[in-house]
């Protein structure tokens, strides 16, 4: 595309032709973000960029735990076709997508514990029955049994089938804060490692939900919990935020791609180069960390003003 | 997109000719080509030439469903809701012109809308519930060594005719007739790598278990005069309903749940054996009264209706498929097909519903519907298989009374060897009729192996049980 063209534009090209609610549960920047929409969301779009993999959710009624087929959208974007409804693949947005092996997604429950459930201090406990990979991740994840329905979760380090763990909002005497466990943050005691936390209670987990990652509880301040993030930034959330106890599940996830056999098979078609040339361009720049963010009565976004100071 | 485009559908030309593969062609799509120059000199040999640049899509990419990589419609269309979307109200104009034809209404409004759930198991989700679930469900026990003592002595005694069993198995699985040699018109669906289509589950165990029964009625006719004593029905529905309650345990506080359940079942039975005289008890009172003292099985942190889905629109009633005057009500055994469940502790719990189902119903019709302890216990038999696999079950049932856990309990046998712990799934071992038995296997002498005898001893003697 010609230079100019931003995210905004994209933006509108497509609210111009579909209606927020009609993409796919995989494109997060272009939809109307509820709470119950969120949970739906899987992965993310970077930098208004559009074409990811696919999932038919809007077939499925209510909550399943059967693996879902995924397709393919070979970085193009979604057209709609003159004097009818449907919705096709049209023209490339985005390079370097193409192929890949086969995949399943599996619906992975964002929200331990929902808000209602937080409020009305409930408690029970849920059986893991199998943990195994996932194609739409880098962590690992568990099915688990609760007392009305089976559902997938993301699994921690120590969680094997046959484990116990509890979700609970009611502080109990002599409570284990266990790996695997999901607690409100204002219940977990300071200096504890995070996983799968919350921004927004009731919202989902949004941070430290990737292999091997994890937060730090720092120090509570009324009704507000302070929390490091695993990129060293600090947030400050409120004390209903669920959060799991542990660090996610690697498995057998790498860092570094062992070959570009590897690559092809997650979907990476070979680039251009431009970013291995060695000019100033293409470095990475070491930036100081940012100051804390508090969520709840300001906005998020503050970058130039936090990075001038 | 068809109306766009003219009625007249333009194909490759190339050369001034039609090109050769232009059947395979969609003639919706439209892309100008150019000529090939096979034969030339210059820096034209053996590429294009022509006004247009190679295009990669074509200029009317929005109206034409350009998708070369061949990428499915992933995107939600616009019509999804408006399709999906009932209007109660155009349907009840509908009624008002139309006779006999019946609106569909919200499902708050139907007359079989109840406020109190009832949670649901069908035929289809039978099998998904597994068989610790399904014991402390039906308030049930386990007893240990395998089936009774009279079946296991039948078991021995009975003559077992290898050879003809050995040819159902034949003619079922080698000799069955393939659909694909008399196909003229290629409507059977084929697979990429079978020459032939060999015989499937679906088509191989209907007649490999009639083939049984058939054996089996023809001992009876030569050695006793009780053929006609007893009745061999197809799918035959069967409905019940019941309350079961559970108590709390400590600290557990769950959200918009109540520990008082009503549970229906509705199943539809393969075959069921019905007989003039009930089926002689397995257990003894002296072993009836002794289940008091055993625990039911703990299936924690689960609830009992776990995963079952519950409906608020629901006839409570309990059927056993045929009328009170029929003069064979009795059931002896009831056979199942089994070929789509991928799992012995699944089956298990099918075969528990089936059983409670058909058992539940003619104690209510006997005894009336108020939860009570049985004056007359009232016995079954139930074989399933895949054609491959058998398991055997019988089942006693002693009480009615299912809102708590203590008191009275009813009894179950089964063939496979079980120990307390149900939850390992290794210990639910079926008995097999062969490993293997296809027309690929050429290096042995039959085209089958591992055939076990104990598969029709165990089917013979529940279903000779009380007869010789």
């Amino acid at each position: 595309m010609a230079g100019g063209i931003t995210s905004r534009w994209l933006r509108q090209f497509v609210q111009s032709s579909l209606r927020p609610n009609q993409l796919c549960a995989l494109s997060v920047t272009f939809r109307a973000q509820t709470v119950e929409t969120q949970s739906l969301c899987t992965s993310c779009n970077k930098h208004g960029r559009f074409g990811h993999r696919l999932v038919k959710l809007w077939e499925q009624p209510e909550y399943t735990t059967k693996p879902l087929p995924v397709y393919r959208t070979g970085g193009r974007l979604p057209t709609k076709v003159q004097h009818s409804n449907e919705i096709v693949p049209g023209r490339v947005w985005t390079k370097k997508l193409g192929g890949g092996d086969s995949r399943e997604w599996h619906w992975v429950d964002r929200s331990r514990l929902t808000a209602e459930e937080v409020n009305a201090k409930s408690y029970y406990q849920e059986k893991v029955i199998k943990v195994q990979h996932d194609d739409s991740r880098s962590g690992m994840i568990a099915l688990v049994a609760g007392p009305k329905k089976e559902r997938w979760i993301l699994a921690t380090e120590t969680m094997e089938a046959g484990t116990i763990i509890t979700n609970s909002a009611k502080m109990i005497p002599d409570a284990e804060f266990v790996d695997g466990d999901a607690y409100p943050v204002g219940m977990i005691p300071s200096g504890t490692r995070i996983c799968s936390l919350e921004f927004v209670p009731g919202k989902g987990a949004q941070i430290a939900r990737s292999a091997g990652n994890y937060g730090t509880i720092l120090r509570k301040e009324g009704v507000r919990v302070i929390i490091k993030m695993p990129s060293g930034r600090e947030i400050n959330v409120d004390e209903k935020c669920v959060a799991v106890i542990g660090k996610v599940a690697a498995g057998s996830h790498s860092t570094k791609w062992g070959s570009p056999a590897q690559k092809r098979a997650h979907g990476i078609r070979p680039g251009s180069g431009r970013k291995k040339m060695g000019d100033d361009r293409s470095t990475k720049k070491l930036t100081p960390v940012a100051p804390m963010v508090v969520i709840g009565d300001k906005k998020v976004l503050q970058r130039s003003d936090a990075l001038e100071e | 997109m068809n109306s766009v485009l003219p009625k007249q559908h333009i194909l490759f030309v190339q050369n001034g000719i039609q090109s050769v593969f232009a059947k395979s062609v969609s003639p919706s799509v439209v892309i100008p080509c150019r000529k090939r120059v096979y034969y030339g000199s210059g820096k034209h040999k053996g590429g294009m030439i022509g006004r247009y640049g190679r295009r990669k899509y074509p200029p009317n990419w929005r109206a034409v469903n350009f998708n070369p990589a061949q990428i499915p419609k992933a995107w939600k269309p616009l019509d999804w809701d408006e399709k999906n979307r009932i209007d109660y109200e155009y349907e009840s104009k509908l009624a008002q012109y139309i006779p006999g034809y019946k609106p569909k209404v919200p499902p708050h409004r139907r007359e079989d809308h109840h406020d109190e759930p009832m949670h649901a198991i069908d035929n289809e989700t039978c099998s998904s519930y597994g068989f610790p679930q399904a014991l402390a469900l039906t308030k049930s026990v386990v007893v240990e060594g395998g089936l009774p003592a009279k079946l296991q002595e039948l078991q021995k005694s009975l003559p077992n005719p290898e050879d003809k069993v050995i040819k159902i198995m034949q003619n079922a699985l080698l000799f069955d007739v393939d659909p694909c040699m008399v196909d003229t018109k290629n409507a059977v669906k084929r697979y990429k790598f079978d020459n032939f289509r060999h015989p499937t589950p679906e088509r191989y165990c209907p007649r490999i278990l009639k083939e049984f029964v058939r054996l089996c009625d023809a001992h009876i006719c030569r050695v006793s005069d009780k053929y006609h004593d007893r009745f061999n029905m197809q799918n035959l529905p069967c409905k019940t309903w019941f309350q079961r309650a559970e108590k709390t345990s400590e600290n557990v506080d769950i959200l918009d749940v109540s520990y008082d359940w009503k549970v229906s079942i509705d199943v539809k039975t393969f075959m069921q054996l019905l007989s003039k005289n009930p089926l002689s008890l397995f257990a003894t009172p002296d072993e009836v009264e002794e289940t008091k003292n055993r625990e039911l099985v703990s299936i924690y942190p689960k609830l009992l209706i776990h995963s079952i889905k519950p409906t608020h629109n629901y006839t409570p009633e309990h059927t056993t498929g045929f009328l009170e005057t029929w003069h064979k009500p009795h059931l002896h055994t009831m056979v199942l097909n089994t070929t789509n469940d991928h799992s012995s502790k699944k089956t298990m719990g099918r075969m528990l519903f089936h059983l409670f189902c058909a058992l539940h119903s003619r104690a209510v019709q006997q005894y009336g519907e108020t939860p009570q302890v049985l004056a007359k216990p009232l016995a079954a038999q139930a074989i399933a298989s895949d054609g491959r696999q058998f398991y055997a079950m019988t089942f006693q049932l002693n009480t009615t009374d299912l809102k708590d856990d203590s008191g009275v309990k009813n009894m179950v046998w089964t063939s496979a060897p079980l120990t307390d712990d149900l939850q390992i799934e290794d210990q639910y071992t079926p008995t097999l009729l062969f490993d293997e038995c296809s027309p690929l296997l050429s290096y042995y002498p039959d085209y089958y192996h591992g055939y076990s005898p104990d598969a029709f001893a165990t089917f013979q003697a529940l279903w000779l049980n009380d007869v010789l």
